[in-house]
């Protein structure tokens, strides 16, 4: 039976800076991620021997993969059901089911895009920016034919920099950053100059593409993309009214990112409505533990506070869960969390500044005409949705009774802030109050066969 | 209204490789057997050998689909691997003598 | 939205799931006043949670009478759902092609066939009894793992969402009948007949019913009246869609028009407790496997449980606890749908139960009777 002190699941910047600390102050340290390599979203690919190539940021990622590599990390292992007491099933890559009781257990999950729910996204050869990047990084590859960009964030602009730093070809980059945004940003200055290398480093995004030859359009908006089989042109109207269409093999899309928190709503853990980044976050205490004693979370699964922010957020858990396990004391505790509660605060300080610069644009209801698909598993319509609530459905649990929408095999990892968007403007209601359809084991669909054959034994199949 | 660029051409992968490197792993799509390198996924892979509207189609509505996140949250990469189906092709690496099969609505074949 | 000024009907419906909505549906098309009071999203809701059958067989095991009233509810079910369809435009799924009940041994298979000969003579629910080779025909893929099976032709299944979603949407459709977040508080005699306290306002109406699940054992209780039911959960798991194979359903195993696989069921007493079981999921995997080989491959989508609402003869308790006072309550609120929309709809409309009611009152459970008495089974 395999009971460690801590089981962390999510190897990413977070999860990985927890488990070194837990390990350096004693603890038993297990941790589960399903994708092939450590390092999350931030840190892709910062294990393979090409990631120099992407700067420094990345060679700092090879370090910490470095510091945690060890014993009982574990990937390609897909945590899919977690009991409220911490006790966690996953199944390895070698398709066996184990289970894991740990002391405590820290969730440190990530963030996912935000949903883009355009007329057009469906079609192949539409990504999101993430998924471009994550090619870069992870897999060496670039665009092999003409990409445009288009929607509205920091990575949008990073990644145009960092592809036509590669020799891709950009066609055009469409920001849908709207102009109330840009003058805000004066404002957010202040707070958002106590992280002056985070913030050049943004800045200095938009001069060195202003410098390329990439067509580029600002506050852009009625944007739909059409294409047979798959994706060949994107069509919008640009600030002055006009509209335009920019053919392209591929079209990336990108309206921020949401915390990626199946994990902590399948243990029903306590969230809360952030307005500023329009979306729920999984309510924490200073130190990551969840409304569920005993379960933490950390980095961008409890809310978009960036790489640094997670890598202190996932020490600091880490450094209250040993003080609760006793192998340290409280004054020990202070001492140790100090310096990264510190940094993790002018993370925090920095926020505002591209919280007020790039609220969610592209994704946002007003876009969702009838026929546009929210559900892209099953197939279900803004119009379908509507009906079902004029029908009768109350809330996300119903309609996605009445409607299937969420109920394909990403589990509504698509579509359930499209739902919440549509049912408060239906309603009336706050999408703080109406909230998201449960979520409930398998957190992925996994093989009958596999669960199955997992007899009392469930035990020893744990390495 | 303006139009800028050539149409796009009709047969494409989305992307290319940066280093022109032969892979030293062999795997089967479809009967085709693919030079990968050893620490690519089955969609990375994928997204620069074939077209991206022949990547699967989707089993209830027929339409052409194509990885979207490669981050493992949209499902949209779904293979089958070594004779199961709808594998997150983006979440597994590829294994010499792997085989992937393209999924398209049951029956139905490329 | 909900506002919240007191309104007045002739007939305040409790309870927005099968049974309520039904038995609402039918007062609506009896052209009474009617107001159905939802709880909402969050409701412990039997109908969002079961396995969609419409069947007789096996109905009546521990009271008799239950049998010939299952029968009738399935004969009335493909006019219904016409109707329904009809009305709405939203497709009820409803197969009746026949149905299972698969038999792991051979002294399992013995029982229930002296069961259902039992149930034969009181109601003359037809039934096959069929080999694996037979079984196959129907349902590819069978194992020898099933010993025997039950068939009987007039049992099949619905899409019970679709149920609830048509009932919901035929009721929305007359102004104000539908009531949401209307979670009943308190129900007070009046002159003329009921107050029913909501979060959406209050509600005056001559007559009430009582249709609210479990939520009626609290209900009751403003009428004076200790309800024996209660709660037992069963566990259901739902796999990813799948080429159309199963041409009928079963009780463990049953294809729905989707593709998907619906696996069930567990019958556990562990009161209102409605989290889901590791133990439970991989029973239900492994005998759903060991039945159906090749569902190995097919992925679990989502598990999930449900409530039955459960007296101790798992019958349906029809009653008038006090003057124009209804209560309807029961396990199958799928199965018993049309019936309820049709029949037991017109006694409240009529205002009295007829002697067809009178063996499904209360006073079948000896009165006074403690619930920790009742033997559950
Ligand atoms: C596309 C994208 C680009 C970004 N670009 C920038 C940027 O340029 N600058 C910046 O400061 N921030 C950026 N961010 C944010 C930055 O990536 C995060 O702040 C940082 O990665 C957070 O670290 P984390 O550990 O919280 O999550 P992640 O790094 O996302 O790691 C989470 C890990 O959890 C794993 N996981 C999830 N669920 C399970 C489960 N059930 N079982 C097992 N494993 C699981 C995932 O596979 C993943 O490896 C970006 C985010 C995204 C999505
Ligand atoms: S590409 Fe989104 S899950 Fe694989």
């Amino acid at each position: 039976m395999s009971a460690p002190d801590l089981l962390i699941v999510g190897g990413g910047a977070a999860g990985l800076s927890a488990a070194i600390i837990a390990r350096e102050l004693g603890l038993s340290v297990e941790l589960l991620d399903e994708r092939p390599a450590f390092g999350g979203n931030y840190f892709a690919g910062a294990g393979n021997p090409s990631a120099g190539r992407l700067g420094e940021g990345y060679a700092q990622g090879a370090d910490l993969l470095r510091k945690a590599n060890g014993p009982r990390m574990h990937n390609g292992a897909f945590a899919w059901r977690i009991e409220p007491d911490g006790k966690t099933y996953f199944i390895d890559p070698a398709s066996k089911v184990g289970r894991i009781s740990p002391r405590r257990l820290l969730i440190a999950t990530g963030a996912q895009e935000r949903p883009v729910p355009i007329p057009g996204a469906l079609l192949p050869g539409v990504m999101y920016a993430g998924a471009a990047q994550l090619m870069l990084k992870t897999f060496g590859s670039i665009p092999a034919g003409r990409a445009v960009l288009v929607g509205s964030g920091p990575l949008l602009l990073l990644l145009a920099k960092q592809l036509l730093g590669q020799g891709a070809a950009l066609a055009a980059m469409i920001e849908t950053t709207p102009r109330a945004g840009l003058l805000t940003t004066a404002r957010s200055l202040p707070s958002a100059l106590k992280v002056p290398a985070l913030l050049s480093e943004g800045l200095s995004f938009r001069s060195a593409l202003r410098k390329s030859s990439m067509a580029w359009h600002r506050q852009a908006s009625g944007i739909f993309i059409s294409g047979r089989d798959k994706a060949g042109s994107v069509t919008f109207t640009d600030r002055h009214g006009r509209r335009h269409t920019i053919m392209a093999d591929l079209i990336l899309l990108h309206d921020g990112v949401i915390p990626n928190d199946h994990v902590a709503r399948q243990l029903k853990c306590k969230e809360t409505w952030n307005p500023r980044q329009h979306c729920f976050n999984t309510t924490v205490d200073q130190w990551g533990e969840t409304s569920r004693k005993g379960i933490f979370a950390a980095g961008d699964c409890t809310g978009i506070w960036g790489v640094e922010a997670a890598r202190r957020s996932g020490e600091i858990a880490a450094i209250e869960i040993a003080r609760q396990l006793g192998f340290i004391n409280a004054d020990e505790r202070d001492r140790r969390a100090a310096e990264p509660l510190r940094q993790r605060a002018r993370q925090v300080a920095f926020r505002p500044f591209v919280e007020t610069h790039f609220p969610p644009t592209l994704s946002r209801a007003e876009f969702a005409h009838d026929d546009t698909v929210i559900c892209r598993c099953e197939t279900v319509t803004a119009g379908e949705i509507r009906l079902a609530i004029r029908q009768g459905a109350s809330g996300p649990d119903q309609l996605k009774s009445f409607t299937r929408c969420g109920m394909g095999p990403c589990q509504g990892r698509s579509c359930a802030m499209a739902v919440a968007e549509i049912l408060a403007s239906e309603t009336g209601q706050s999408i703080g109050e109406i909230g998201r359809h449960d979520i409930r084991a398998p957190l992925k669909p996994l093989p009958l066969g596999q669960i199955a054959t997992v007899r009392d034994a469930v035990e020893e199949i744990v390495a | 209204m303006t139009q800028q660029n050539k149409p796009a051409s009709s047969h494409f992968p989305l992307y290319r490789l940066l280093s022109d490197a032969p892979g030293g792993i062999v795997v089967d799509l479809d009967g085709e057997q693919l030079a990968a390198h050893s620490h690519e996924t089955v969609a990375s892979l994928m997204l620069r050998q074939i077209d991206p509207g022949q990547f699967r189609r989707s089993a209830v509505s027929g339409e052409p689909r194509a990885p979207l996140c490669m981050m493992g949250v949209c499902f949209e990469c779904l293979v089958e691997i070594d004779g199961q189906r709808n594998e997150q092709a983006c979440l597994v690496r590829v294994r010499s003598g792997m085989t992937i099969r393209r999924q398209f609505p049951r029956g139905e074949r490329q | 939205m909900t506002s919240r000024h007191e309104i007045g009907v002739e007939i305040a419906v409790i309870g927005g799931g099968l049974v309520g909505a039904a038995v609402a549906y039918g007062l609506i098309k009896k052209g009474l006043s009617v107001v159905l009071l939802d709880e909402g999203d969050t409701a412990i809701r039997a109908s969002r949670g079961n396995f969609g059958l419409v069947c007789a067989a096996g109905k009546g095991d521990k009271l008799e009478d239950y049998a010939p009233w299952a029968l009738q509810g399935v004969h009335v079910w493909a006019e219904f759902a016409r109707n329904l369809i009809a009305e709405t435009g939203i497709d009820l799924e409803l197969e009746q092609n026949g149905g299972f009940v698969f038999c792991a041994g051979p002294l399992a298979l013995k029982e229930r066939i002296d069961m259902m000969e039992r149930l034969k003579r009181k109601s003359g629910l037809d039934f096959d009894v069929m080999e694996p080779a037979e079984i196959a025909r129907l349902m590819p893929g069978v194992s020898s793992n099933v010993a025997g099976a039950i068939f009987c032709e007039i049992d099949g299944a619905a899409n019970p969402l679709k149920l609830l979603r048509a009932l919901h949407a035929a009721i929305s459709a007359t102004e104000g009948a539908l009531r949401r977040e209307a979670r009943a508080e308190r129900i007070e005699r009046t002159s003329g007949g009921y107050r029913i306290t909501t979060p959406a306002g209050m509600v005056t109406s001559e007559k009430v019913v009582l249709a609210a699940g479990l939520g009626n054992l609290g209900l009751a209780k403003w009428l004076g009246i200790a309800l024996p039911i209660k709660p037992m959960r069963g566990q259901i798991l739902v796999t990813e869609r799948y080429e159309s194979i199963l041409k009928a359903p079963s009780e463990h195993v049953r294809q729905t028009m989707d593709g998907t696989f619906l696996l069930g069921g567990s019958w556990e007493d562990v009161g209102y407790d409605t989290s889901t079981t590791f133990e439970v999921t991989r029973d239900i995997a492994a005998q759903a496997v060991s039945y159906f080989p090749f569902l190995e491959k097919v992925r679990l989508m989502r598990t999930w449980s449900a409530l039955r609402i459960l007296a101790p003869d798992n019958a349906p308790i029809y009653d008038e606890i006090a003057p124009g006072a209804f209560l309807v309550t029961c396990h199958s609120g799928v199965s018993l749908a049309a019936i309820h929309a049709g029949k037991v709809a017109s006694w409240i409309a009529d205002g009295a139960l007829p002697d067809e009611a009178a063996a499904f009152a209360l006073s079948r459970f000896e009165p006074g009777l403690k619930e920790r008495e009742i033997a559950y089974g």
